[in-house]
């Protein structure tokens, strides 16, 4: 088939490019008043050769017939000439608009006038990426329906993107293809980034198939220009992090006179007289910086940028941090007359990352009569008293073990593309490779645990990941009268290995830093391989009648080694259609009112494997060991573990997006709509069995039906009074997301966050947001003993029989007459009704402001971390609102009577006394610049050179009473344990976010 | 022109082999995983099998998790008036002594137990299979059987009507629905039946720890004592008493709690543990680098000896320790169990006796006081005063009062945790033989068993008037012989209705005793079993 269409292609257009005469071409550019425009520069198509207009708009040129004159002026619409047998043209510019602005989309660049799908495109400059300490955070809330959060604030740790909604229980990523290549967001240094492209619907997403459900990212990196002279940039800053908010906890004397007045304070606590504000002591005021330069221009036939940057971040937690450096290398070759183009980019990205494994809420609950020091005790920091809760010593925890995470990641890209024989029709060989290696660094000295001692360990692991990808794609693309085409095929393959192995020994001796310092007789030993393979085939074909009637469809068909023989293959088709209605004849007196007026409306399906490896093979479970005559006893044995049904295949999620683009008042106001519907159904989840059937594991089902609906809105304004340039823009998305239906096991619901196994808070039911809190609702306190008798069901039977005057009084939600799990109610989700950006900027002469505010609305956070501090069971240190506890004379409260036995749970896990309003209105980033005047710049040969002065995170106005109210799925930091979808808002003790001010310069010499 | 056509008609076919190169590279996508090898090529000899049978064995023994395990089961199974849990610690731990668990209620072993059942059938299902000797093979079904008669015998105590199954789930993936109580037991007794038969009288030194003829023996026993099936009971547990087996209740009886004097004559089953394998870690059971510790001394040793101090003795134990003093001129005053079952401080109460130190020399003084602040919080937990003066006590048994090391009961040093546990003494084959003896009417059986207990704690020669006294003696030695061993409460539950055994809860200070209602004599069966099971209907106890 696809052989026919080709030479069905090839017999239409006979005419050859290779095989025409040079001819001189004179020509005359205006603009739309008729006007000659000075300065423009024509261009041969993809050649280096070219001029530029005098200044009556005039110019000559020898151009071979069939080649494509492009002549470009500043603030004008680019335009194209066919040069043919005439020897003399006139061009007119229209005046330019954004919707000339090319938009990369997956294989290939469109013009944003003909893009039909939802795909957000943002610049380095916008993105304010010279402040970003990495490419995620500078993402966050730009865009419109991408949703940026933190794991944990720990430097050098990942973020969570997320577009659109929740669409899948397992990886929510996006795919990021980074210069043609699949790889992580987390290798580009943000001040690399020239253009980010979010490609959001179904439609643009679809033509990377499989992996593309919850979205694509493409990032290019800055190139050189042709034909320019060598550039130097350089943009540096320095900055200082603090935290930015303080739990406000009680002190020693305030503890001690209040566990005093509740007759609860232990005996030998009066001997203990420290008085030591923990907080104060981990977290610092912690510096950052950054220096990145490049160098990029080309020449005739080539372009280069070669770039390098070094961050170096310590945590405002004591003893963290991260330092990295990259140097990214990207060149463009040209040949045979711009024929055959080459190109490469390498980039290559070194980091140390150092964290901390202290649990953030031990340093909320450590007991401020605690000293830190105390050189009796082996590692030379306090242990807790055996009358106190077994806390780690911060200080100790921070000093006393070491973790470091070290890697290393390379990119290599490269390709080639040549022009075939038929005009419009070319080739392109890509081909990447990625590899990660690194290494795992933990160690810890002798340290105590009480009284107890707990032997020193050195624990290293490496991992060395390759992946690589080879895509042949053919292109093919022509203008005919009005009608304008763009086909696309192409197959590729790609395969990811990973291998790890790591050891561990004990009793390492001070001062040593290798495993083999230590005696191999308490060691452990591990290792891995996991391999995966893909295959696929597209094709996409777009056409444009008229620049009115715009049609995309594209097909992906990929196989994937993770599922079994005969079900590896998933189809991935979706079509686009856009409607220029500001083209329209009907339309053109409207024009100069709604410069611009375009209709959108996809529909597409796309597919997510995202599961591990293997999970069909049925395999032996090994290490499952005892003793027998005082040896070791090695176990082994089949049919342990749950295997993922043969017939297990892609998960697919299916949109449907329609769109709206508008301008008006010149272009200068501009507004963006979409909304979509985006169903998953054949969700990919682990799926528990009944433990009855004595098997471990839980076998990955197709297991039920997700739903997102959503709205995104995108507004930008932009103007100049007198020399004052303005611009002010503002993104917010909405979107419901749904468990639509669990085709799977027993119940239509899946747990999800147990803090500490003491209650299951979030859950994925049927009807109800993923990762919903599910509360049993408190009403106050109980004011007196009768309140308690007289709190009855319908039955007459006291409800809370155990509760005394001062407890909370829960709400009997299934009229049960108890209180108990079952009482458990839908009490909001983690996920907000509404999340916006506000970007504005203003620059007058050299003086330029930025800021950006982003916020969230609707949301709710379960305070763990709050719930640690002010439950009442363990003597350890509490949150200085238990000062305010109920008792008889203190009635005005909410803070329930304190009592260490609890009878009525007032500290249950499992109640809305944790949740909290997650809203918050923050200012992100907010930058100062001044450009200093040309005058001064001369004297020291520098093209331009500008200083600010920024800050990330300034302030944020929130109820939230966490440490920061920015909660995404949590990743294992500092003992969260707990890991994704449904962690989601659930602060189980993050590492709170910095504050950071920063001074830069950046300069181009 | 023509020439051009064709070079292009090539290229263009060459393209589009290209483009449909995916549908001949199957291989390229069928990946085997290299981690573990396939389950196919498994149960080819012998070594496959011994492999496997440790496995078996494995839930059970599980140091953290599992019935035994001292974060989960052995909190657990302690749930009686012998022990109080200490407030404020573990959550689940607290729901289920106080009997206001749930079916949601954490840490339930339901599952663990079914681990070991479920690789008893794959290795009872496949073993057929393998060449190897016939005898070894008999012997191999029947240790299979034993631990499968285990896993159920826990079932039915703990739960009682659960799903049966006796072939993998592999082979018959279908949820299953409970099975009566009844049936279980049935199962259990012909597990144990087959187990006896086969398994050896002694094993060799380097299969020391794994189940000989003598342990089916007794579980049979216990099996049917706790079925009421006394006449059976009492000629199954007699032959334990005879050649060939030398079973006998060891002089001290500190020896059966201490990592120096694992498997000796009074042992007929310990769970084997010894810190020196695995130094992964402690809390996960059943990863090829876990440690495979002895834990509980970390949850029951007093504060400050790097112990997290969850547990107390209960007051009644107390009491019925000290309500027995042995004859005048002993060299101690109480019951010598005593001595190894508490810490306190001996010339608190009695004078002739050195005061113990532990842990690095501390007095019993040290160790009250360090444990006081938990102690303190908890109402009602004050114990019988002796001489006028304040009890003061604290669990001695499975702590490593043996190891007069600084934080010696710390589970994170491996030399902390080579201690076994013994989960069949010969001191319970005997008074299972007391037990069954009285119910038959064998006084003179039940007496003599009941007189080697006594005998060996020290107590004075006792002679009893008939079978219901010799039941009092009985039931009363089983608390004091097995305080903290966690057989009371399924003791209290074979002899007492539910009234009677609430009332000794209530008379004994049990913590939680006024929340006991009859669906305690069971677990409920978990929530994670109901929402998957789609055949399953809760316990009716617990409906």
């Amino acid at each position: 088939m696809r052989k026919t269409a080709l030479l069905l292609l090839l017999s239409t257009c006979g005419s050859l490019a290779f095989a025409q005469q040079s001819q001189k071409v004179r020509g005359k550019v205006l603009d739309a008043d008729n006007k000659p425009v000075a300065g423009a520069t024509v261009n041969i198509k993809g050649s280096a050769n070219g001029t530029k207009t005098d200044a009556d708009g005039s110019f000559t040129l020898d151009v071979a017939k069939g080649k494509t004159l492009k002549i470009t002026y500043v603030g004008m619409k680019e335009q194209e000439i066919l040069v043919n047998d005439a020897s003399t043209y006139s061009i007119v510019l229209q005046s330019g608009t954004e919707l000339d602005e090319v938009v990369v989309i997956g294989y290939g660049t469109v013009k944003k006038s003909d893009l039909t799908g939802a795909v957000a495109s943002v610049t380095g400059k916008d993105l304010q990426s010279n402040l970003a300490k990495s490419a995620a955070g500078a993402l966050q809330g730009r865009v419109a329906g991408v949703s940026v959060s933190n794991a944990g604030g720990s430097p050098g740790a990942g973020m969570n993107i997320n577009i659109r909604g929740i669409g899948s229980m397992g990886s929510t990523n996006p795919l990021y293809v980074i210069d043609g290549v699949f790889g992580d967001i987390n290798t580009v240094d943000p001040n690399d980034i020239a253009s980010l492209e979010v490609l959001k619907d179904a439609s643009a997403a679809a033509i990377y198939g499989s992996r593309a459900a919850n979205g694509v990212v493409i990032i290019t990196t800055k190139g050189g220009k042709r034909s320019s002279p060598a550039t130097l940039s350089l943009n540096a800053y320095t900055g200082v992090q603090s935290l930015p908010k303080k739990m406000k906890l009680m002190d020693g004397p305030q503890w001690k006179q209040f566990m005093r007045d509740q007759k609860e304070l232990p005996p030998q606590a009066e001997s203990f007289n420290a008085n030591t504000n923990w907080q104060d002591e981990v977290f610092e005021t912690a510096p950052v910086n950054k220096v990145n330069l490049d160098i990029a221009g080309g020449g005739e036939r080539s372009t280069y940028s070669i770039s390098g940057g070094y961050l170096k971040q310590k945590g405002i937690l004591k003893s963290t941090g991260y330092e990295s450096f990259n140097v990214r290398s990207k060149n463009t070759f040209n040949f045979f007359n711009d024929h055959l183009r080459l190109g490469n980019t390498f980039l290559i990205k070194s980091g140390d990352r150092k964290y901390a494994n202290l649990v953030i809420t031990d340093i909320l609950r450590q007991n401020p009569l605690l000293p830190i020091y105390d050189d009796k005790v082996v590692g030379g920091y306090s242990t807790y008293a055996p009358w106190m809760k077994n806390l780690d010593n911060p200080v100790g925890n921070l000093n006393l073990y070491n973790n470091h995470v070290y890697q290393t990641d390379i990119m290599l890209n490269g390709y080639a593309e040549v022009d075939l024989f038929v005009k419009g029709l070319k080739y392109k060989l890509n081909v990447g490779i990625n590899r990660t290696n690194g290494r795992n660094y933990n160690k810890a000295d002798r340290r105590p645990d009480g009284t107890a001692q707990l032997q020193s360990y050195l624990n290293e692991s490496a991992f060395f990941n390759n992946q690589w990808l080879i895509e042949n794609t053919l292109h093919y693309d022509n203008t005919f009268d009005k009608h304008t085409i763009s086909l696309l095929a192409g197959y590729s393959s790609q395969e990811n290995s990973n291998r790890g192995f790591g050891a561990k020994r004990l009793d390492i001796p001070p001062g040593t830093d290798a495993i083999d310092a230590a005696s191999p007789a308490e060691q452990s030993t591990s290792g891995s391989l996991q391999e995966a393979a893909m295959i696929s085939q597209f094709g996409r074909a777009m056409y444009s009648y008229d620049n009115r009637y715009l049609f995309t469809a594209t097909i992906r068909r990929d196989g994937s080694s993770k599922f079994g023989n005969g079900h590896r293959y998933g189809v991935f088709p979706s079509v686009a259609l856009g409607w220029n209605v500001m083209n329209e004849g009907f339309f053109e007196k409207a024009k100069n009112t709604v410069n611009e007026f375009k209709i959108r409306a996809t529909y597409g399906r796309l597919g997510n494997q995202e599961i591990a490896n293997y999970t069909t093979q049925n395999i032996t479970t090994y290490g499952i060991n005892y003793i027998q005559g005082g040896a070791w006893w090695q176990g082994a044995i089949p049919g342990n573990s749950w295997v993922s049904p043969s017939n297990l295949t892609w998960e697919e999620t299916e949109t449907s997006n329609v769109g709206v683009d508008l301008a008006f008042l010149q272009s200068k106001l501009r507004i963006s709509a979409d909304y979509y519907v985006r169903n998953t159904k054949d969700i990919l989840l682990s799926i528990n069995q009944p433990p009855s059937a004595g098997k471990s594991g839980a076998p990955v089902m197709n297991a039920g039906t997700i739903s997102n609906k959503g709205f995104e809105f995108l507004a930008s304004y932009r103007d100049a009074i007198g020399e004052v340039n303005y611009n002010i823009g503002v993104n917010a998305s909405a979107v419901k997301n749904k468990m639509k239906a669990i085709t799977v096991g027993n119940t239509q619901e899946f747990g999800g966050y147990n803090p500490q196994g003491e209650g299951t808070v979030t859950w994925a039911k049927v009807g109800y947001p993923i990762g919903g809190f599910w509360l049993i609702q408190t009403d106050g306190l109980f004011q007196s003993d009768a309140e308690v008798q007289a709190y009855k069901s319908t039955n007459g039977t006291v409800i809370q029989p155990t509760a005394k005057a001062g407890d909370i009084k829960f709400v009997d939600h299934n009229g049960d007459g108890k209180i108990d799990n079952n009482d458990r109610q839908y009490m909001g989700s983690p996920f907000p009704s509404l999340a916006y950006g506000i970007r504005g900027g203003v620059d007058y002469k050299g003086v330029d402001f930025g800021f950006f505010f982003d916020g969230m609305y609707g949301n709710k956070i379960y305070n763990y971390t709050r719930a640690r501090m002010e439950t009442t069971g363990d003597i350890n240190n509490y949150s200085i609102d238990l000062l305010n506890s109920w008792t008889a004379t203190n009635t005005n409260t909410e803070i329930p009577r304190y009592t260490r036995t609890d009878p009525n749970s007032n500290g249950r896990r499992v109640s809305d006394r944790w949740l909290e309003s997650g809203a918050f209105f923050r200012l992100k980033t907010m930058e100062l610049g001044y450009t200093l005047p040309n005058a001064w710049l001369n004297k020291v040969t520098l093209k331009n050179a500008r200083i600010y002065l920024a800050a990330d995170n300034l302030f944020t106005v929130t109820k939230y009473k966490g440490y920061s109210p920015d909660l995404g799925p949590a990743n294992n930091d500092n003992g969260v344990g707990q890991t994704g979808v449904m962690t989601a808002g659930a602060d189980h003790g993050r590492y709170p976010l910095a504050r950071t001010v920063m001074f830069g310069v950046q300069a181009n010499f | 022109m023509t020439m051009m056509k064709i070079s292009i008609k090539k290229y263009t076919a060459a393209a589009a082999v290209l483009l449909l190169m995916g549908s001949c590279s199957k291989d390229f996508l069928n990946r085997i995983n290299p981690n573990k090898p396939v389950a196919e090529i498994f149960w080819s000899n012998e070594g496959e099998v011994q492999s496997a049978m440790a496995t078996v064995y494995s839930p059970i023994r599980g140091q953290m998790y599992g019935y035994y395990g001292a974060y989960t089961g052995y909190q657990t199974m302690n749930r009686a008036d012998d022990v109080w849990f200490l407030i404020g610690e573990e959550r689940h731990t607290w729901e289920y002594v106080t009997f206001l668990n749930t079916a949601g209620t954490a840490e339930s072993d339901f599952g663990s137990l079914y681990n070991g059942i479920n690789r008893a059938n794959v290795l009872l299902y496949n073993i057929g299979k393998v060449p190897m000797d016939e005898n070894k093979k008999k012997e191999l079904i029947a240790e299979a059987s034993f631990l499968r008669g285990v896993y159920y015998f826990l079932l039915a105590t703990n739960y009682g009507d659960v799903p049966l199954l006796l072939i993998p789930a592999d082979v018959d993936p279908e949820n299953k629905p409970s099975t009566p109580e009844a049936d279980i037991w049935k199962q259990v007794i012909t597990d144990f039946k087959a187990a006896k038969e086969n398994l050896p009288v002694t094993r060799p030194a380097a299969e020391a720890g794994r189940v000989t003829k003598g342990a089916a023996i007794a579980l049979l026993g216990k099996a049917l004592v706790y079925t009421k099936q006394y006449g059976e009971a009492e000629t199954e547990l007699k032959a334990l008493l005879t050649a060939p087996y030398n079973y006998d209740l060891v002089e001290n009886f500190e020896d059966n709690f201490k990592d120096n004097t694992k498997l000796n004559k009074e042992s007929v089953w310990e769970l084997v543990y010894d810190g020196k394998y695995g130094s992964d870690g402690i809390w996960g059971s059943e990863g090829p680098n876990s440690r495979q510790g002895f834990i509980i001394p970390n949850f029951a040793g007093p504060a400050g000896t790097g112990a997290w101090f969850k547990l107390v003795p209960g007051i009644s134990v107390v009491r019925d320790f000290i309500a027995e003093e042995r004859p005048a001129g002993s060299d101690t005053r109480f019951d010598k169990r005593m001595y190894t079952s508490f810490y306190w401080k001996y010339s608190d109460y009695e004078t002739g006796l050195t005061d113990g130190a532990w842990y690095g020399n501390l007095s019993f003084d040290k160790l009250w006081t360090e444990s006081l602040a938990k102690i303190s919080v908890n109402p009602g937990l004050v114990y019988p005063t002796v001489n006028g003066k304040e009890g003061r006590f604290l669990i001695k048994k499975y702590t490593n009062f043996f190891r007069n090391v600084s934080g010696g009961n710390s589970m994170y040093d491996a030399a902390n945790t080579n201690n076994n546990f013994r989960l069949l003494r010969f001191a319970e084959v005997l008074l299972l033989h007391a037990e069954a003896c009285a119910k038959n009417g064998n006084t003179a059986g039940a007496a003599a068993s009941l007189k080697r207990v006594r005998d060996r704690a020290g107590l004075a020669n006792k002679t009893w008037a008939n079978a219901d006294e010799l039941m009092k003696e009985i039931i009363h030695q089983n608390e004091l012989e097995f305080f903290f061993e966690g057989h009371r409460f399924f003791d209290l539950k074979r002899w007492y209705t539910y009234q009677d055994m609430k009332q000794i809860f209530v008379n004994n200070k049990k913590q939680g005793a006024e929340n006991f209602q009859p669906k305690h004599y069971y677990l409920p069966i978990p929530e994670s079993e109901i929402n998957t099971n789609t055949k399953i209907q809760q316990n009716p106890l617990w409906r």
